[in-house]
């Protein structure tokens, strides 16, 4: 395997498999982002997307804008709680929409970055 | 007596992960446990397998004898291309870590603090504030730490995980206080480079106990109302209480 091979699949013929991504499948730039790409990037984990998804991803996405990094788990509990409201902020509800991860799983179907912090 | 070690130095360029070493035989020797040492920053380097298989080796060899954890943080190792097995596979790339070191985020680091009596921090050198404790001091974990940002952001990538390393500690030890000291009081200037954006991060991180003294806001030229975080501005007598209340206290 030479050290460029993308570890994950896309059929050729989409949109996705013509963008820019890391090793571990996530975009390289936010703004390539759009809910069609959502719906492609969820069909490589084998998640179906619906609004609950995306409520999430919009709050990962501003708080990307806004500080250049993706939130802790916690703190994405606690910002969905409060935009959301308390039966959503848990990390029981964020780990049954995303179960490879909020955060992690999260900012890659919502075009972020892979989170590169460590806690 | 449990003690922890945090090392930040390159240690080609700084003595950090030498003198943390021959510190902790020292610890070892007087009959101290030696329950973690986490290397940060560019002190993960230390851990880089083969590039100095002396150092590696001997801190492997302590913690092995003593059954301590011996942690490079993984997001600076990762930045840096020092990978285990599980990050290598990936990118198709060989490990380049120790095999005595184990790749571990932040939250390992604030658990060692928890449950050691005391940490001894060896930092970078010129970031020592006058009146922290000496590099190397074995400091009480028993009160509310406190972290001492002493540097501007010309390196981004060293503020950056300076900055990191306090949204971590806040998580996990909520009375966490940080003051910038001396050219880190210039991180408070408002604006968009990647370090601002950081620094108004901390409030959402818990972060709410932030100081700096009045006269390095001055020096940098700041004022009071264009700061961009909440930050509590003292006197400089206030501002050596503060050191004095709290431990440890981790200069960066």
């Amino acid at each position: 395997m030479s050290p460029k091979t993308p570890t994950h699949r896309s059929r050729a013929d989409t949109r996705l498999a013509r963008l820019q991504r890391d090793a571990y499948g996530y975009l390289l730039n936010p703004a390539d982002w759009d809910t069609d790409l959502a719906h492609e990037l969820a069909a490589e984990e084998s998640l179906r997307l619906d609004e609950r998804h995306f409520e999430v991803a919009a709050i990962l996405r501003a708080f990307h804008k806004e500080y250049d990094l993706s939130p802790a788990t916690r703190v994405l509990a606690r910002l969905v709680r409060e935009q959301l409201g308390e039966e959503k902020g848990t990390s029981l509800y964020l780990m049954k929409l995303f179960p490879g991860g909020a955060v992690k799983q999260g900012c890659k179907i919502a075009g972020l970055p892979r989170p590169t912090q460590c806690f | 007596m449990k003690i922890s070690y945090l090392i930040f130095g390159h240690p080609d360029q700084q003595e950090a992960a030498h003198a943390a070493l021959r510190s902790a035989r020292d610890a070892q020797a007087s009959g101290a446990e030696i329950l973690c040492a986490f290397f940060y920053s560019d002190a993960v380097e230390t851990a880089r397998l083969g590039a100095r298989p002396e150092l590696a080796d001997e801190w492997a060899a302590l913690a092995q004898s003593m059954g301590a954890q011996l942690i490079a943080c993984s997001s600076s190792a990762v930045r840096r291309g020092v990978l285990d097995d599980r990050g290598a596979a990936p990118l198709a790339q060989t490990p380049t870590l120790h095999d005595g070191f184990e790749l571990a985020g932040l939250g390992q680091l604030a658990e060692a603090i928890l449950i050691s009596d005391q940490l001894a921090v060896f930092g970078r050198q010129g970031t020592q504030d006058q009146k922290s404790p000496e590099p190397g001091t074995a400091q009480s974990t028993s009160g509310s730490p406190l972290v001492v940002i002493t540097q501007d952001a010309n390196n981004e990538m060293l503020t950056l995980e300076s900055l990191d390393l306090v949204m971590a500690l806040a998580a996990f030890l909520p009375e966490t206080a940080l003051l910038f000291r001396g050219d880190g009081a210039t991180l408070l200037a408002p604006g968009e480079r990647p370090a601002s954006k950081r620094v108004r991060a901390l409030p959402e991180y818990g972060l709410t106990r932030c100081h700096v003294s009045r006269s390095d806001l001055e020096a940098v030229q700041l004022f009071a109302g264009s700061l961009c975080i909440p930050c509590q501005i003292d006197e400089d007598a206030a501002i050596e209480e503060l050191i004095h209340s709290h431990r440890p206290v981790i200069t960066l």
